[in-house]
């Protein structure tokens, strides 16, 4: 048998021959010095490549791919977590507030979640007006909020008085900051 | 084609875009090495992977179930890195180059001397190894990322390229002799 070509040498290293042509370039390497050298060398360059280091693509690879196919998906936990958090900041501030300087900022503040109330009441009045099917849900709420305005105004207990206020405003703002997370969009995106 | 590649493309196409996510993700690496070898930038190598994946996604209907779903990826890769490249007008050599050349460069080593790769220590010469793919034809090259640094079959590389199996064969060997001719050259 005559010396092997070297493409025949990369096959049968790569696996790529008959279990024929397998057994006649054995029969031949078992005889030929330089047949086998060639193997040799070529060996060494196929293992060498297949230890070429695999590069890892970026952890958020994934995420960018498919914030350009279906748009920025939002973390809706991440959301709420992030409303709830900034409303306990803003109900923790106010207490220390109250509890410190009780009448004057506690008037602002009883103030401001009144308007925050009646404001509320009027858009609830006019969400009302607007939608004939949910009509009524709204004038119900709308009674209720009113209602309670009135009972808050009743109430002898300035301090009672503020406690809910306190609360309501947390649960309020809560709910704003939950459907108005747009402008924290870019923060809010899963990374 | 897998089984697996199948479902997942049906369901895409049924409107469930999240079923694209476990494509990325099973064939993000592959296509990044092959196009960080390719354009030996990694930061261009991203930027184009991206590419793929959106263009894949928004040309998912074209795609003929007849097929293996990553040569279908990586014919887009390939398409999208010369396309690039043009654009670019980076220096290149042209893609029918090496076919033109005539040396043979396995016939110039000589049998009788022990052959410089030998001499080389492992880690060394998968360096020398990564610099001479490099330097290779792009055509050569390309070949040659993708059945050994991607593994894939000569049956797939000619389908991806659209050229004969046995040009795939030629080409590949061309480039391998022509990596060893590098490196001992260097030595």
């Amino acid at each position: 048998m005559k010396c092997l070509e070297i493409n025949k040498i990369y096959d049968y290293l790569e696996g790529e021959i008959s279990s024929e042509e397998r057994i006649e370039i054995e029969k031949h390497l078992s005889v030929c010095p330089t047949c086998s050298r060639i193997l040799r060398e070529r060996k060494i360059l196929l293992e060498s490549i297949k230890e070429i280091p695999k590069i890892e693509p970026p952890p958020d690879l994934v995420n960018k791919i498919m914030d350009k196919i279906i748009g920025p998906r939002i973390s809706w936990v991440k959301v709420f977590i992030y409303s709830l958090s900034i409303s306990f900041i803003f109900s923790l501030f106010s207490i220390i507030l109250l509890k410190v300087t009780k009448e004057s900022v506690s008037s602002i503040f009883l103030n401001f979640t009144n308007s925050l109330l009646n404001t509320i009441r009027y858009v609830t009045i006019f969400l009302a007006k607007l939608m004939k099917v949910i009509t009524l849900i709204f004038k119900v709420l709308e009674q209720i909020i009113g209602d309670f305005v009135v009972l808050l105004k009743s109430m002898s207990s300035l301090e009672l008085k503020l406690q809910i206020m306190v609360i309501l405003t947390t649960i309020i703002l809560t709910g704003l900051i939950f459907i108005l997370y747009f402008p924290f969009k870019k923060i809010l995106v899963k990374t | 084609m897998k089984t697996d590649d199948k479902k997942l493309i049906e369901q895409v196409l049924k409107g469930k875009k999240e079923a694209f996510e476990m494509i990325i993700k099973k064939y993000q690496t592959p296509i990044v090495n092959y196009l960080t070898r390719m354009t030996g930038n990694y930061n261009d190598a991203i930027d184009l992977s991206q590419e793929v994946f959106v263009k894949a996604y928004f040309s998912l209907n074209s795609y003929d179930f007849r097929y293996k779903f990553s040569s279908w990826l990586f014919k887009i890769a390939s398409n999208l890195c010369i396309d690039r490249w043009r654009k670019r007008k980076i220096k290149t050599i042209s893609l029918n180059h090496s076919l033109k050349e005539g040396k043979d460069f396995y016939l110039q080593v000589s049998d009788k001397k022990p052959s410089p790769i030998e001499k080389y220590e492992k880690k060394e010469l998968v360096k020398k190894i990564e610099k001479a793919i490099d330097r290779l034809p792009l055509d050569l090259k390309e070949l040659f990322i993708l059945r050994h640094i991607n593994e894939l079959s000569y049956q797939e590389i000619a389908q991806i390229k659209n050229i004969p199996i046995g040009t795939v064969k030629n080409k590949i060997f061309r480039a391998k002799e022509r990596i060893k001719y590098l490196l001992e050259k260097e030595k």
